[in-house]
């Protein structure tokens, strides 16, 4: 199901859907869009579906899988920007549905007293 | 289910009006949970467990023994802006169980709360086994 933007039957309630998953999947700290679980948010649309994002009346929802050790509040600004321009007036809400997996031990100290999970 | 935060933490508050919502997962919790307590260095895996209880000579039947390498369980509960969590550990003997998990407790509340910005009400922690390996296992990574 991979997003192409330049289709016209991606259009939700004047939010293009597609646009709105290729603008979440570009930001830095997502790894990707999720519905979370079988039958989690996603937009149904004629002959496919794009899993982790959803229009409702007032919002729409970016339901996303974070790069390891990023803070929620860092994610959700950054897909709040990147999607709020496509968002035709309403409000976005993100949800951090899964983690991406934690580095192997060693990879970056991260046993033994390690505590650069986080940046600065 | 999930956590409701107006506001996320982190100091980047969105430039459009502060509108929309932050969700969070149990799931989130649970792995930054489990790879806190990971890092304290006593604190290992949970002992295996056959429907829902411990064997007590699991490493014969080839099932994996609490291993101070892995991560521990961890089960999470999040309601609003607040939230629970369930660990289950081994710790290496012969350290002080009562610091071990002292140190767990601390590590745990302190990453969920900077990594997610949800409020730790209560890491209750369960020691299921104490590894006797004097050398942690190799790993192949």
């Amino acid at each position: 199901m991979t997003a192409t933007p330049s289709r016209r039957d991606a259009v939700v309630d004047g939010v293009d859907v597609d646009a709105v998953a290729a603008a979440a999947c570009a930001c830095p700290d997502v790894v990707g869009l999720t519905a979370g679980w079988v039958g989690g948010r996603a937009t149904y649309l004629p002959g496919r579906r794009v899993e982790g994002v959803a229009v409702d009346a007032d919002a729409v929802v970016v339901q996303v899988r974070s790069r390891w050790g990023v803070t929620a509040g860092t994610l959700a600004g950054q897909v709040r920007a990147a999607v709020a321009p496509l968002a035709a007036g309403r409000r976005v809400d993100v949800v951090v549905a899964d983690l991406e997996d934690p580095p192997p031990a060693g990879a970056d100290g991260g046993r033994g007293g390690g505590t650069n999970l986080v940046g600065p | 289910m999930t956590a409701v935060t107006e506001a996320p933490a982190g100091g980047s508050a969105p430039a459009h009006g502060g509108l929309g919502r932050l969700h969070i997962h149990d799931r989130v919790v649970e792995k930054i949970a489990a790879q806190a307590a990971r890092e304290v260095a006593e604190a290992g895996s949970a002992r295996p467990r056959v429907l829902g209880r411990s064997l007590p000579g699991a490493g014969r039947f080839g099932i994996r023994r609490a291993d101070q390498g892995a991560a521990a369980t961890a089960s999470a509960a999040i309601e609003g802006s607040v939230t629970r969590i369930e660990l289950s550990i081994s710790v290496r003997w012969p350290a002080s169980i009562p610091e071990v998990t002292a140190r767990v407790r601390d590590r745990v509340r302190t990453r969920v709360s900077d990594l997610t910005g949800l409020r730790v009400q209560e890491v209750g922690i369960t020691v299921t086994d104490l590894v006797t390996d004097r050398t942690p296992a190799s790993r192949v990574h």
